[in-house]
């Protein structure tokens, strides 16, 4: 099967350009700040920022916290649902899927409807 | 059951499953089913159909039709190219090494969307963008004069394909490996061409599969927002930029429309998800 080597290693180029191009992209154009040439600039700029450094850090807290509660939710269930309650797997795993199904900006539209 | 008969096993289920079923309960069921009741209700609280019967005013219409032409067109693009990768990754002739690499890389860039995911396109395909920049001065091409633009339709589903394209390599991995090496030998031996191997086993056995993982990328973008917002602002009438500035004030001047338009998305979503299940249920029973 030699001659599956050239489609395979074409199509995987295609990926790897639409992946990476846009990368390079955003990299480029974060060294672009001064006119005409490359620098560092804007980085400079933005670490020394006080609101950037507050939000950052908002933004890395809201992630730890999220990741702590949704482990500390499902690793139980699971485990109990495997062990002790294998009837509920189908429930628990209709639940799981739900957040599909509802898109994020639809469960937002609910959050303020119920609680705001 | 008395509680001197319930067995420690009881205990230990409701202990583990009871703070997760709490937290689906207020944060997932309550606000999905305040929308279904809202759906149907006048700001005073009445039964009415009347929300649902102005989801078909123009306005609305519009703003499904571009949002399942955006979410189908590259639904339908991701997923050619994702089924193209996945199959080439199937094979001795790619190393180990690589494979890994591109399933990893999958696995995050298919979760690389909203602001940042148009910044980089803005950064590569906008007009002062990378990759136009440079077809303009190395090839003379101006995509921009010959009528491409990032913030259109076409833009947007440029964009949408980078995280559709890698979540498409994600679903259709598993069963792209359920291919036996046993058919293809079993194929050539009989005499099949690799053209006829793909098209009279490989294609009928994966084509539930593939259907129902394009049904998935399709609810994937219906759903996304913040990817759109950040390129085009409102330009481009998408439900749930609609959806949006409705949250943000009652720009359709009637609160229980807000509802309905939610609603209404749910069973797009549903339907592509139930037909999804479906497929792959049906896929994993032939498969065994």
């Amino acid at each position: 099967m030699k001659g599956g080597v050239l489609w395979r290693r074409i199509v995987l180029a295609v990926m790897g350009i639409y992946i990476f191009v846009p990368l390079i992209g955003v990299a480029e154009f974060s060294l672009r700040m001064r006119r005409g040439v490359y620098s560092f600039d804007a980085f400079a700029e933005v670490f020394a920022d006080d609101s950037f450094q507050s939000t950052f850090l908002y933004s890395s807290a809201l992630a730890v916290v999220t990741v702590l509660i949704g482990t500390a939710l499902i690793v139980p269930a699971a485990y109990a649902v495997r062990l002790y309650a294998p009837r509920l797997r189908i429930v628990v795993e209709f639940v799981t899927l739900l957040p599909l199904v509802v898109p994020a900006i639809v469960i937002v539209f609910g959050y303020l409807r119920l609680f705001d | 059951m008395s509680p001197a008969r319930l067995s420690r096993g009881t205990i230990l289920a409701f202990a583990g499953v009871a703070p997760f079923a709490l937290f689906a309960f207020l944060f997932l069921l309550l606000p999905t089913a305040k929308l279904l009741v809202g759906a149907f209700q006048d700001p005073a609280g009445n039964f009415t159909l009347g929300n649902i019967v102005r989801l078909f005013t123009p306005s609305v219409i519009a703003s499904f039709r571009v949002s399942i032409i955006i979410s189908g067109a590259s639904a339908i693009l991701g997923a050619a190219v994702g089924l193209a990768v996945a199959l080439a990754l199937r094979s001795d002739a790619v190393p180990r090494v690589i494979r890994q690499a591109v399933l990893t890389l999958s696995g995050v860039t298919s979760n690389f969307a909203g602001v940042p995911l148009a910044f980089a396109f803005l950064a590569t395909l906008g007009r002062t963008g990378l990759v136009t920049a440079l077809l303009k001065t190395v090839f003379g091409i101006d995509i921009y004069a010959d009528g491409f633009n990032l913030f259109s339709i076409t833009g947007l589903t440029f964009t949408y394909l980078y995280f559709q394209m890698p979540l498409m390599v994600l679903v259709i991995m598993p069963a792209v490996e359920g291919l036996k090496r046993d058919w293809a030998e079993a194929a050539a031996m009989l005499g099949a061409s690799p053209l006829q191997y793909t098209l009279r086993i490989v294609a009928p056995v994966l084509a539930p599969n593939v259907i129902g993982a394009a049904l998935l990328l399709f609810a994937n973008a219906f759903g996304a927002v913040a990817t759109a917002f950040a390129l085009t602002g409102s330009s481009i009438n998408l439900v749930t930029i609609l959806l949006f500035a409705q949250i943000r004030g009652d720009v359709l001047h009637d609160p229980n429309l807000g509802f309905a338009l939610a609603l209404g998305m749910v069973v797009v979503t549903g339907l592509c998800n139930v037909a999804y299940l479906r497929l792959r249920a049906f896929s994993d029973r032939r498969m065994r």
